[in-house]
């Protein structure tokens, strides 16, 4: 799978907030988008999920231009800003009720992803007793559960601890064997180690593309 | 895939407030209750033995009966049950769809491939969540005659003095007592949920309510509230305009606020509600 994005502009009332980008993802690699508040990060993955329109330019996947051939992407899974779910549902059954929409996750699946973000599938705790890190972590095991093919997280280790972050880091790492999995974060460090190649982003503007240099174990 | 999400999404919606359905059945035959203590209900007959107790059908005569529209304005009243019932049915169904995509609605947008899928299901949903509630409403109205003895679907002349759909079968007229109203709820719900997108939900209330106002003073059928106003209707009581230019203008609404609602849907951009 490939995504282009080519000459996207948007701009929402007046404001530009993205200026000309032009990026190319392809399959089996993670991409990093870096750059401060208000760069552009989360308004480029609402328009490469198809939340957004472009005021000009295109995304194309796999041939398809985005917003005309389909409206959102056919295969993805999605983080976006903080995760909201159905605050009488608990986790597993949050998810349950979004993949009928795909049938595409059973529930052992979904047990499955829950218990690789460190969540009990069993725990009957309500969505609205979650902590914060555990509202992510469902987020991020939405995102994941029904193995698509572009994977959006934006900032998905915000609230969680030590522990998880680096569960969640492997487990990206897994997935990204079959997916373009695009993730933003602020931490320089941790968008290197999870990252192939890195965006930096500066007021809607692509300011640089680097391939990260991985050390061999 | 697409039946799927229509089913499962209208399905999520309807169960997301279940209790508004208890809230409305018991509204209704409250104001059953009300309407009964408050009436001169045992109306003597021609066989001095019986008594006329209130039926469904009066019931819902008094709580849709409404206003004259083209009275004088020192002949004008407001109609309070009437447009409390319609404010309670536009209220139970404002949020929803908008709290819904600004939320956990969005992955199930996503995951509709077609904006206009989603759109769909959320039409869906609206008449059905209308539909839902009046029935509720009518469950409670049948509750309260079955209290009072006056079960049937019979027509008295507890409510209006003369008598109502002359000229018209029982079938007929209920099914104009009944069906009218819960058309028009239906045409402002659907208005309602479309200006919610384009402006705040708040606002869209705000505008739905105040052309359904206008209704109360002006007869049109432009005005599609008078057309859950049972007094406007010219085949029940020679006032106002016919049926069918209630249903045209009903069907109208309905389609010209789905239509309006799929075309800016499908361009809109969906950001973080501020």
């Amino acid at each position: 799978m490939i995504i282009s994005v080519e000459n996207l502009s948007k701009s929402i009332r007046g404001t530009t907030v993205l200026d000309n980008i032009s990026m190319k993802f392809e399959s089996g690699k993670i991409y990093g988008l870096a750059g401060k508040n208000g760069s552009g990060k989360t308004m480029l993955m609402r328009a490469l999920c198809g939340l957004i329109r472009p005021t000009s330019g295109k995304i194309i996947i796999d041939g398809k231009v985005l917003g005309k051939d389909f409206s959102f992407p056919p295969s993805i899974g999605v983080l976006i800003e903080n995760p909201a779910f159905i605050s009488k549902y608990t986790g597993f059954k949050n998810l349950k009720m979004i993949a009928s929409i795909k049938n595409k996750a059973t529930d052992e699946d979904i047990k499955q992803v829950l218990q690789n973000v460190g969540l009990d599938p069993e725990d009957k705790r309500v969505y609205r007793k979650y902590s914060l890190g555990m509202k992510q972590r469902l987020g991020i095991a939405c995102a994941l559960m029904e193995k698509p093919d572009i994977i959006l997280l934006d900032e998905p280790i915000n609230a969680i601890d030590e522990d998880g972050v680096g569960i969640i880091k492997d487990l990206l790492k897994k997935y990204s064997a079959n997916s373009i999995i695009i993730v933003s974060c602020h931490d320089k460090e941790e968008l290197e180690y999870l990252s192939d190649e890195i965006f930096v982003l500066a007021s809607g503007m692509l300011k640089e593309h680097k391939t990260v240099e991985k050390e061999e174990i | 895939m697409s039946n799927n999400l229509i089913i499962k999404n209208t399905a999520r919606g309807l169960n997301s407030n279940k209790i508004l359905y208890l809230v409305s059945a018991l509204l209704f035959g409250f104001l059953c209750i009300y309407f009964f203590k408050n009436s001169e209900i045992l109306v003597e007959t021609a066989d001095a033995a019986a008594v006329t107790v209130p039926t469904v059908t009066d019931f819902w005569f008094y709580i849709f009966h409404g206003i004259v529209s083209n009275n004088s304005i020192d002949m004008y009243k407001i109609p309070i049950v009437w447009l409390f019932i319609c404010v309670f049915v536009l209220i139970a169904v404002l949020n929803y769809p908008t709290k819904d995509l600004y939320s956990s609605g969005i992955q199930t947008l996503i995951r509709s491939n077609k904006r206009s899928l989603w759109w769909f299901s959320k039409c869906i949903w609206n008449i059905a969540a209308v539909t839902l509630l009046y029935a509720a409403g009518v469950a409670g109205a049948c509750i309260a005659a079955l209290f009072f003895g006056g079960f049937s679907f019979d027509v008295t002349n507890i409510v209006l003095a003369q008598a109502i759909g002359t000229g018209m079968s029982l079938t007929e007229l209920n099914l104009t007592v009944f069906l009218m109203p819960l058309m028009t709820l239906v045409a402002l719900a659907m208005l309602q949920m479309t200006l919610s997108f384009i402006l705040k939900p708040i606002f869209s209330f705000i505008i739905v309510f105040l052309y359904m106002f206008l209704s109360t003073f002006f007869c049109s059928p432009v005005l599609i509230g008078n057309c859950a106003m049972l007094l406007n209707n010219f085949e029940l009581t020679g006032m106002g305009f016919g049926t069918l230019s209630g249903i045209a203008a009903n069907t109208v609404v309905i389609l010209i606020s789905a239509a309006v609602g799929l075309i800016y849907f499908s361009n809109a951009d969906i950001l973080k509600r501020g």
